[in-house]
């Protein structure tokens, strides 16, 4: 079977030529389905956002390929444009990127510029302010009147707005509060249910990972460690460790319940899961005595 | 109690498109010396306008801001108030401007026209205070994000603080720059008995604080210990603020008819909470 993104044996050098070479990421290889969400993991400095902006063309590896339905993106690369417009990136802090007078050209800046116009390019952006909650009377606004959570959601639609088959979003809830956060994610949930998009999350917050990541990439000193799904990885303290990275919260509290005697499954991640589990410990518990 | 700042029915507004619009009306408070406070609040809540009232960045247009007994609104005590009141902003890269680390953290003292000896020791000890002396020689832009903000925070212990105000200093770290902070913090505050006022919205940080302030609309809406603070759950999620996650499992095995105390912070204390109650149980 053929994947959506494929990426083979991708290296990328600081400092090529020179006795400071030194790789940000080094002989990476996965590959990635339509309709997966997949979180990308790691300290500082493990090669994340090197990854990440690969795989649209805006670094062109060392060495290596990305794959896209099987055609190496950098076949043609005049046709890169039409590349980045399948395969959409949000940067950290993409508010910062807002400039427009409304946030309705904020979000139309990209499809315009794929060559959309008039009642096209207007369905396309009403339909993913929308889907995303943003309403309509602020289209008119400026965006600079908005608040911090609501500037970070009109430029994800900006990105959006462009329709790209997979979509990368790096450290999407960063500086964001709680209400903010769940914002962020629900519209990246629902982009990929709209869409069937093939989605990445770059990610310090093992919480958010839980609640929204299939699979996790876990990255340690640029090279990949595992790919595998979040139950998985999560239940594997020796790559957590070595990736310097803690399970989330709640997983940290069953591992000390198993360690007092009581039979925790490995595989709970959520606050309700935990419920789940504990009020059938406890019944069961009262079954029998 | 000796109060090193005290806030007084203090306004304050901007302009938003013509119109006034208050931030913060008819605003009390007062920090203790030497204690450690956490304020938080959802995005707009007011509190970082209520960091920039503490050390007269802003000035109140009604009420007065008082930092050890001098109004922020005397003009000719801006300088005292700056000495003793330093602020720690969200994105250490806007806040270093030296190209070498010692010579950054020197930038405070030397404008308080200190002896170069002074100067020297002051630069060691505060680099020493964060943790950050043996990279004394380093270029700020080759650290990585936790220790550009300890730099930055080492530039504010140079001038002897009594008290330093952050907003929002993790933000834009990971987990390992957030823990540098955070235990930066902590023993500035206990070893070297310096007032902190930490605003965050990550409640894992207020854990460790003596006093919590939750902030939402320009208003105090909850003020105590973490613990006292974390058990109003619904209060919390009423102003789009989440609990730890451990809170957050203590509460809803509450709301499932599991009487279990949701006064405990820690991963430990909660398994040991759940522990007792499924034991109990079973005997």
């Amino acid at each position: 079977m053929s994947f959506k993104l494929e990426v083979k044996n991708l290296t990328y050098s600081y400092d090529g030529n020179s006795p400071l070479k030194r790789d940000a990421v080094s002989d990476i290889s996965f590959a990635v389905n339509d309709g997966e969400i997949i979180g990308i993991v790691g300290h500082t400095g493990s090669g994340k956002s090197t990854l990440v902006q690969q795989l649209n063309g805006l670094i062109k590896p060392s060495s290596g390929e990305v794959l896209l339905d099987s055609k190496s993106i950098w076949e043609n690369p005049k046709e890169m444009r039409k590349i980045r417009s399948k395969v959409g990136l949000v940067f950290q802090y993409p508010e910062y990127q807002l400039f427009e007078d409304t946030v309705f050209e904020d979000i139309a800046f990209g499809p315009k510029n794929m060559g959309l116009s008039g009642d096209e390019l207007k369905t396309q952006v009403l339909d993913i302010a929308r889907l995303m909650g943003i309403k309509e009377e602020y289209l008119d606004k400026s965006p600079f009147d908005l608040s911090g959570g609501e500037k970070r959601r009109v430029a994800i639609a900006g990105v959006m707005a462009m329709k790209p088959e997979v979509i990368i979003f790096d450290e999407p809830v960063a500086g964001l509060d709680p209400k903010g956060r769940n914002d962020v994610i629900n519209m990246i949930y629902n982009y990929r249910q709209a869409y069937n998009a093939t989605v990445f999350v770059v990610s310090h917050n093992m919480e958010d990972m839980a609640q929204i990541a299939d699979k996790l990439i876990v990255l340690s000193n640029g090279k990949l460690i595992a790919f595998d799904t979040v139950e998985k990885i999560f239940s594997n303290k020796a790559i957590l460790s070595k990736a310097g990275l803690n399970p989330p919260i709640v997983t940290r509290v069953m591992d000390a319940l198993r360690e007092k005697g009581i039979k925790v499954p490995e595989n709970i991640f959520t606050v309700s899961a935990a419920v789940d589990f504990l009020l059938n410990y406890e019944k069961e518990g009262e079954a029998n005595d | 109690m000796d109060k090193i700042i005290e806030l007084k029915n203090v306004k304050f507004e901007y302009n938003d498109t013509d119109t006034l619009k208050a931030v913060v009306d008819g605003f009390n408070l007062s920090i203790e010396r030497g204690s450690f406070t956490v304020i938080l609040g959802h995005n707009g809540s007011g509190k970082s306008t209520l960091a920039k009232l503490m050390n007269g960045l802003y000035k109140p247009s009604n009420g007065e801001v008082l930092v050890d007994g001098i109004s922020t609104l005397d003009e000719n005590s801006e300088i005292e108030i700056k000495r003793r009141v330093g602020m720690v902003f969200q994105n250490p890269d806007n806040q270093l401007i030296a190209s070498i680390v010692e010579e950054d953290v020197a930038f405070g003292p030397e404008n308080l026209g200190l002896s170069p000896d002074t100067i020297r020791a002051r630069v060691d000890d505060a680099l020493k205070a964060v943790d950050m002396y043996e990279f004394r020689r380093s270029t700020p832009h080759h650290l990585s994000g936790g220790q550009k903000q300890r730099v930055a925070i080492s530039g504010i212990i140079a001038m002897e603080p009594e008290c330093i105000v952050l907003d929002e200093p993790t933000a834009m770290l990971d987990p390992k720059g957030r823990a540098e902070i955070i235990n930066t913090i902590v023993s500035l505050n206990r070893e070297k008995g310096i007032t902190i006022v930490l605003i965050t919205h990550f409640m894992e940080e207020a854990e460790l604080a003596d006093r919590v302030i939750v902030l939402a609309n320009g208003k105090i809406i909850d003020d105590g210990t973490p613990k006292g603070i974390f058990k109003n759950v619904e209060t919390l999620k009423s102003v789009s603020l989440d609990v730890p996650q451990t809170t957050e499992l203590l509460y809803a095995l509450n709301i499932e008819g599991m009487p279990i105390s949701t006064d405990v912070i820690s991963v430990e204390e909660t398994a040991e909470l759940i522990y007792k109650e499924l034991n109990g149980r079973e005997v």
